[in-house]
């Protein structure tokens, strides 16, 4: 068995171009987005690509996708191997892991939009305690976290509805069903409520 | 609607845990500010270890470049009493109490610094 012929070609492509557009997203905001004034605040628009992965694909490529989408955008801005990286690295696997969990086990009770605010807090708690271990080394980090919280439930609240909006709309794009696990993740976005 | 029930509630939650959190860090920053000993360098090694929490005020004499510099410990603060050197800029820094709080004297070569529980903060500024 060839290696193109374990993987449909179609769904490839479509994981290709996601990588892709994470990646974008990713550096804009990085480089173009420096909206708030607060260290550790920033919009998170990369989780949209996240959880559109999260509905339509299983969990190793949602993982494989989210750590390829870091390394490759801190290569191009540049902080590869910094802190930086570090910080993005574990933030954006642990919060991936947490929302494709709350999809698999409760959605239908959770909405997308839920499910994105448990993402992007998971995201800022994992970098707050990385910051808390490796760097500061003093509690006193733990006063940023309220907030932390208040920015990522304002911006995950965003862009869960962004990503909600896609899903819906995307449902009837036969090309996201190809793969297996499209399949059984789109009957369970269509049983919803 | 796109928020369910779980949703409202989740956030509800999220949100009140950062105003506990908010609470509870001010509070308890306010009361544990002070350091507990108090390291003496001379020469860049370690020559003396006290105490704050001493009964009665302790005068420690430690022998520098230039002469003796003498250093007081009193109410749970320490201070620099007196130091050989020409500028006195050490003896101008005044009470330290805080974990982290530096006196450092060049011309005799002497600091002082303040040590918490095992938690310093060794580093002002992180810019990733």
């Amino acid at each position: 068995m060839s290696l193109l012929g374990f993987y449909d070609v179609k769904k490839m492509v479509i994981l290709a171009l996601l990588f892709a557009a994470g990646t974008v997203l990713y550096i804009l905001e990085s480089l173009y987005f420096p909206v708030f004034l607060i260290p550790g605040i920033k919009l998170g628009i990369t989780n949209i690509v996240t959880l559109i992965l999260v509905v339509f694909f299983s969990w190793r490529d949602c993982v494989f996708n989210a750590m390829a989408r870091t390394i490759v955008g801190s290569l191009v801005t540049g902080s590869f191997f910094t802190p930086a990286f570090l910080f993005s690295l574990s933030g954006a696997l642990v919060s991936t892991i947490i929302m494709l969990i709350m999809y698999k086990f409760f959605y239908g009770k959770f909405s997308l939009v839920g499910i994105s605010v448990a993402g992007a807090v998971s995201h800022n708690a994992t970098q707050l305690f990385l910051a808390e271990a490796l760097f500061i080394k003093h509690w006193g980090i733990i006063l940023q976290a309220p907030i932390l919280i208040l920015a990522a439930v304002m911006t995950g609240a965003i862009n869960g509805v962004i990503a909600n909006l896609f899903a819906e709309r995307a449902i009837s794009i036969p090309e996201f069903e190809n793969s297996l696990s499209a399949k059984v993740n789109l009957r369970r976005f269509d049983e919803r409520f | 609607m796109l928020l369910t029930r779980y949703d409202k509630t989740f956030i509800c939650i999220l949100l009140i845990l950062a105003l506990l959190i908010f609470i509870g860090g001010l509070t308890a920053l306010g009361s544990n500010k002070r350091g507990n000993e108090v390291v003496i360098l001379v020469n860049g090694r370690e020559a003396e270890r006290y105490s704050l929490n001493l009964k009665n005020p302790k005068m420690i004499r430690v022998k520098g470049m230039l002469g003796e510099s003498l250093i007081e410990i009193a109410n749970g603060k320490a201070r620099m009493l007196f130091s050989p050197c020409p500028n006195h800029n050490c003896m101008a820094r005044g009470w330290i109490d805080k974990p982290g709080d530096i006196i450092v004297c060049v011309p005799n070569r002497v600091v002082v610094k303040v040590v918490g529980n095992g938690a310093e903060n060794k580093i002002d500024v992180f810019n990733g």
